[in-house]
């Protein structure tokens, strides 16, 4: 599942936020979509998804143009984590991710209870038992926290079933600990798996430390797009972000990016390869 | 979000007494609808024995007492229950499709429809009474229709779309209107006012089979499509992207929903009146004594049925024999249970 985009011009309302992106992600990637506020990164996440219709150029998955797939088959390929989250009234923890089985039902099942709802129960069990929440299961929405939320959240989207995850900032309001348990979570899924795992993300360390594939977005377009250590560096961190600063890489596999005044800044020997799986957290249960 | 999870109780997140509410709900509103409408087809102004009305349902009552129960009682009864599920049903499928606690079948216009059309023709065509129903259904259908056309949008990205919060502001808008012309109308025909008033409080004085029959076909479409629409309205409360994602035709099933709620809403007002509370607090009062959203479309539908048949027993028998506004009855019983049902929630507390 080759998810792409081709010359993607996209109009909100009257402002053109995405002009001429090229884009192509193959399976089994593990991209971060950088850039600062009103670059159009949700806007090309929102693309990719194919929520959004192109005022010129297209999406692609597998060649085919996205909005010629059925809204079911294209869910079972793709699945997206929204950026706001509304909650549902009482309901279970259970009942929500029971709601990523929507595309595997046939319409007609729909009406009646599921002949194959062992599949569907399996499908839901994994999928909560991957992000740490089945000891959940019963428990209301409304009664969890935050981080439980977005990790429901998540597993819904896993009970989807998709080859593609797109995320769109996936960490806003989560701690320290939850932030790295849900980056560690989808790098376990994506090596488990092999999920393309596509994910907005603001915080540029922890872009760096997870992902081996980063995109930096800059006024509607792609402004650097590659592996962290090359993408962030001094003149993308100061033409994209408007920032004088570095990635830095003094300790293995904890890369940071700081600004202005640290003294690894302007560096003349190359950084080590990043390894973001070393020293990983567990998931906190 | 946070002060939503603040305000819920310990008890509302108790994993164990859920399934014993989720099995004693049904059953109890099952219990008060069947004890309801015995009391409806016994009592009025003549009384019959409860004893003897299992005969003249058989076939085999005679006199008087027969054509009471067959030709009076038991269809206004049945007429009192469709309409009554019919418009809680409504009022669970607006309340998610806008995301609006408060959303009822007023939301969409149909109320203000209904009620326009039904004044216009009690005012200026007294002699066409005979026409009420159909005039009031047409004029709320013609009503949602408006409202739903003023909450569509071009939209930025191509394709266009209506908003949650964009129908809620147009019914609110439709409403407003359709409620001063009622108000002129009224003013301009002083002397009829009588028969406006007690239809816009609700009646189903004089309700027999013809009205059940004019009423059926909707019925049996509304209630199907929300049955069949029942899970997708439920993902549709997570967000519009995330329900695309997930594979629903987000517009459709709007455009759905909404239809089901104005036929529904607008043939329970040809033949009631306008009843308010209904659609509004039964989908609540089944989620606040269920603990659940499951089931929410069939038991609000039997829990709405219930409602307004106990609600008509009470109007025509509590003063009798002058006949009470249904709506009356259901806003003074109804609230106070709702207040209740609230406080023992916690939610007011």
């Amino acid at each position: 599942m080759t998810l792409a985009a081709h010359e993607l011009v996209v109009d909100l309302g009257s402002n053109r936020v995405l002009n001429g992106v090229d884009l192509s992600i193959t399976p089994g990637e593990m991209v971060a979509i950088v850039g600062p506020n009103g670059s159009g990164k949700s806007t090309l996440l929102r693309a990719l998804a194919g929520l959004l219709r192109p005022a010129a150029g297209g999406t692609t998955l597998d060649a085919k143009p996205l909005h010629r797939f059925a809204k079911r088959s294209l869910a079972r390929r793709r699945g997206l984590l929204a950026q706001t989250a509304d909650l549902p009234q009482l309901t279970t923890v259970r009942e929500h991710v029971a709601m990523g089985r929507h595309a595997h039902t046939s319409p007609l099942a729909t009406l009646f209870r599921s002949v194959d709802q062992a599949t569907h129960n399996a499908a839901i069990n994994a999928a909560m038992d991957r992000c740490g929440v089945a000891h959940l299961a019963e428990r209301r929405m409304e009664a969890l926290s935050g981080g439980e939320r977005q990790r429901v959240r998540l597993a819904t989207t896993l009970a989807q079933q998709p080859d593609i995850l797109l995320l769109d900032e996936p960490l806003t309001g989560l701690d320290i600990e939850h932030q790295l348990g849900l980056l560690d979570l989808l790098s376990d899924l994506n090596t488990a798996t092999g999920t393309t795992v596509v994910c907005v993300i603001h915080d540029l360390g922890l872009a760096l430390r997870h992902f081996p594939r980063i995109v930096a977005v800059h006024e509607g377009r792609i402004a650097a797009d590659g592996p962290g250590d090359r993408v962030l560096d001094a003149k993308t961190l100061r033409t994209v972000f408007g920032v004088e600063g570095c990635a830095c890489f003094d300790l293995p596999g904890h890369p940071v990016v700081v600004c202005r005044s640290h003294s690894c800044g302007e560096r003349d020997t190359k950084p080590e390869v990043v390894t973001p799986s070393l020293d990983r957290q567990p998931i906190p249960r | 979000m946070s002060a939503v999870a603040a305000s819920q109780p310990a008890p509302t997140t108790n994993a164990t007494a859920r399934p014993t509410r989720r099995f004693v709900t049904p059953v109890v509103i099952a219990l008060v609808l069947v004890v309801g409408l015995a009391l409806s087809l016994a009592l009025g102004a003549v009384r019959i024995p409860i004893a003897e009305l299992w005969p003249i349902l058989a076939g085999s009552g005679e006199g008087s007492a027969e054509r009471i129960v067959l030709h009076a009682r038991l269809p206004r009864a049945i007429v009192a229950l469709i309409a009554g599920a019919n418009l809680a049903v409504a009022g669970v499928l607006l309340q998610g499709v806008t995301r609006n606690p408060l959303a009822d079948p007023g939301i969409i216009g149909v109320t203000a429809g209904a009620g326009m059309a039904a004044t216009v023709v009690l005012a200026a065509f007294p002699e066409a009474a005979h026409a009420l129903p159909l005039a009031a259904f047409l004029g709320a259908m013609a009503s949602a229709v408006f409202v739903y056309a003023v909450s569509w949008t071009p939209g930025g990205s191509g394709s266009g779309g209506t908003s949650p919060v964009r129908m809620v502001l147009a019914g609110v808008a439709v409403n407003a209107i359709l409620g001063a012309v009622i108000g002129v109308l009224i003013t301009a025909y002083a002397d009829r006012i009588p028969a406006v008033m007690f239809w816009t409080a609700g009646s189903f004085n004089g309700r027999g089979w013809s009205h059940f029959w004019q009423i059926l076909p909707y019925s049996i479409i509304g209630l199907a499509l929300a049955f069949a629409l029942r899970s997708r309205v439920r993902i549709l409360e997570l967000g519009d992207d995330s329900a695309s994602t997930m594979g629903i035709s987000v517009e459709r099933t709007r455009l759905l929903a909404f239809a089901a709620a104005a036929l529904l809403a607008g043939s329970a007002a040809s033949v009631a009146g306008l009843v308010g509370f209904v659609g509004l607090v039964v989908p609540h009062l089944v989620r606040l004594t269920m603990g659940s959203n499951r089931l929410i479309v069939p038991v609000s539908a039997f829990a709405g049925g219930a409602l307004l048949l106990w609600a008509d027993l009470a109007a025509r028998t509590a003063l009798a024999p002058s006949e009470l506004p249904v709506g009356v009855v259901t806003g003074l019983v109804g609230g106070p249970y709702f207040i209740f049902l609230l406080y023992k929630s916690g939610w007011l507390r």
